[in-house]
């Protein structure tokens, strides 16, 4: 639907206390809003920590994937330029993301059935999003955020040491964490950090991994509802998968990656009445034709290496089970 | 204390600025206006009190409209330059701007205060401060002092010697800066 078409939709919808799921693309070009009781109709079902329409499975099998590694080359072009913007000042921070093409028996709603994830959604059998990653949570008036920023393998020694005191992952999740109180700081006020780089367990296919998390807050004004649109369309895309600053970060996003992400590091929330949960779109697998397509990225910074960077693309490859 | 202050916060396309109208908030007695850079017109600045360059991507010389800002208003007005907001004010009078092999994007460092200008009333002489920039200023003229350092001799904070006229290189805004709310409610009390 169009932007205004959105912005009126769930305007109404939040006023007039209708329960309702949303979604808004990367470009912010095709935000889609539907009630809560039309998502069948509408072929779309999604569950936030258990909760959804979705059907969660209960045997869970591991689910083989056919990998087609995107060239080195081509990673390693995109991500030079992306560097030498960093070091020219342009940007502090630059999500690269690419798609790989994968292969498996399984229907997109049957890998998101067995998928374990907070944050799942099922999208008219275009993509699929089971993502770790909460984007804003609004209760009692108050916003909070989670950005994410740091991963490691759960079996390497003294883990949880080891990727607090990295260097490079403790400047990242700073660059990170003040972008997302300018964000709040946009849309709310008495914005806080209530915790800073706190470690969650993740199982996978292929073992544990932890994942360096922080919680921002900031205090919306009481009538927040009659103008949600305009509040999250004011922090989109969301910090952790653009980069800082922004807007410049952005364009040169553009620049690089050779197509329109879509969907995938949009966003998708519901509105159960009276508060809102919501998720930033990653581990997430689309149709087309067809052909499965996973997209990945990584946050780019002044430190990164192009090897370890690649690799991290690849690793994130995966179907948590 | 002065009556409350009307600021205007120049917004160079960046993703820190509504951390310093957040801080702004915090120190009280300001009402800032944000004015981004693409809708500035220089002209309509005579109305305010003080004037905050706000951090941004790229170099000075991208934003034209800011040098003759500071032209029009640094005898007038005093000025708040942050990380590009310094380059810019620095550039202006005549410094040169270096790229660093060693960028520093998210990284918190202790800087010496060398000289107690207003700005830094109250703050102790070496204080963590948040960082992110590739870009530092040098060889500034005889028109600006030199305020703060690093360790490393970066040029942390400059001041027009007859004006109140200050660039900061560092980012008051950050979370990693222990005294940017101090720093600010000296720039807004000045």
């Amino acid at each position: 639907m169009t932007i205004l078409t959105f912005k009126n939709t769930i305007n109404q919808y939040l006023k007039s206390k209708t329960p309702c799921l949303f979604i808004v693309d990367f470009e912010k070009e095709k935000p889609f809003v539907c009630k809560l009781t039309d998502l069948e109709k509408e072929n779309i079902y999604y569950s936030i920590k258990g909760k959804g329409n979705l059907k969660i499975a209960t045997n869970t099998t591991t689910i083989p994937l056919k990998v087609n590694k995107i060239k080195k080359t081509i990673y390693n072009e995109a991500f030079n330029k992306v560097k030498n913007n960093i070091v020219l000042g342009n940007s502090y921070l630059t999500n690269l993301t690419f798609p790989t093409n994968i292969e498996t028996n399984y229907s997109l709603k049957s890998i998101l059935e067995k998928a374990n994830a907070d944050y799942k959604l099922f999208f008219k059998n275009k993509f699929i999003s089971f993502s770790p990653e909460c984007f804003i949570k609004i209760t009692n008036n108050k916003i909070s955020t989670f950005p994410m920023k740091g991963t490691i393998d759960a079996s390497v020694k003294n883990a949880k040491e080891k990727i607090l005191n990295d260097k490079k992952e403790t400047y990242e999740h700073n660059t990170i964490v003040d972008l997302m109180r300018n964000d709040l700081s946009m849309v709310s006020t008495n914005v806080k950090i209530n915790r800073f780089r706190y470690i969650d367990k993740i199982k996978t296919q292929k073992g544990s991994i932890l994942q360096v998390s922080s919680e921002i807050e900031g205090e919306l004004k009481v009538n927040w509802k009659n103008n949600f649109a305009e509040l999250l369309l004011k922090i989109l895309p969301a910090g952790s998968i653009s980069g800082a600053p922004k807007k410049k970060t952005i364009e040169i996003i553009k620049g690089v990656e050779n197509e329109k992400r879509g969907y995938y590091t949009g966003v998708f929330g519901v509105f159960d009445g009276e508060n809102i949960e919501s998720a930033v779109l990653i581990r997430y697998i689309e149709k087309q034709g067809k052909n499965l397509i996973y997209r990945s990225g990584g946050g780019i910074t002044s430190k990164s290496d192009e090897e370890f960077e690649y690799n991290e693309l690849l690793q994130k490859i995966y179907i948590p089970v | 204390m002065a009556k409350n202050q009307k600021l205007i916060l120049i917004d160079h396309n960046d993703s820190f600025t509504f951390n310093v109208v957040e801080l702004l908030r915090k120190v009280g007695n300001n009402t800032t206006t944000v004015v981004n850079y693409n809708d500035l017109v220089v002209a309509e600045l005579t109305k305010f009190d003080k004037i905050i360059l706000s951090p941004g991507p790229c170099l000075p010389e991208n934003y034209p409209k800011t040098f003759q800002v500071i032209k029009q208003f640094y005898k007038k007005k005093p000025f708040l330059g942050i990380c590009l907001g310094q380059q810019a004010i620095a550039s202006y009078f005549g410094a040169e701007l270096y790229n660093f092999k060693k960028v520093v994007h998210g990284v918190d460092k202790k800087i010496e205060i060398i000289e107690h200008a207003i700005l830094f009333n109250n703050i102790p002489n070496k204080t963590k401060v948040g960082l992110y920039h590739s870009w530092a200023v040098k060889n500034v003229p005889k028109t600006l002092k030199i305020l703060a350092t690093t360790t490393n001799d970066v040029i942390m904070s400059i001041k027009h010697v007859d004006f109140p006229v200050y660039g900061i290189q560092f980012h008051p805004e950050s979370f990693l800066t222990t005294h940017g709310e101090l720093m600010l409610r000296n720039f807004v009390n000045l």
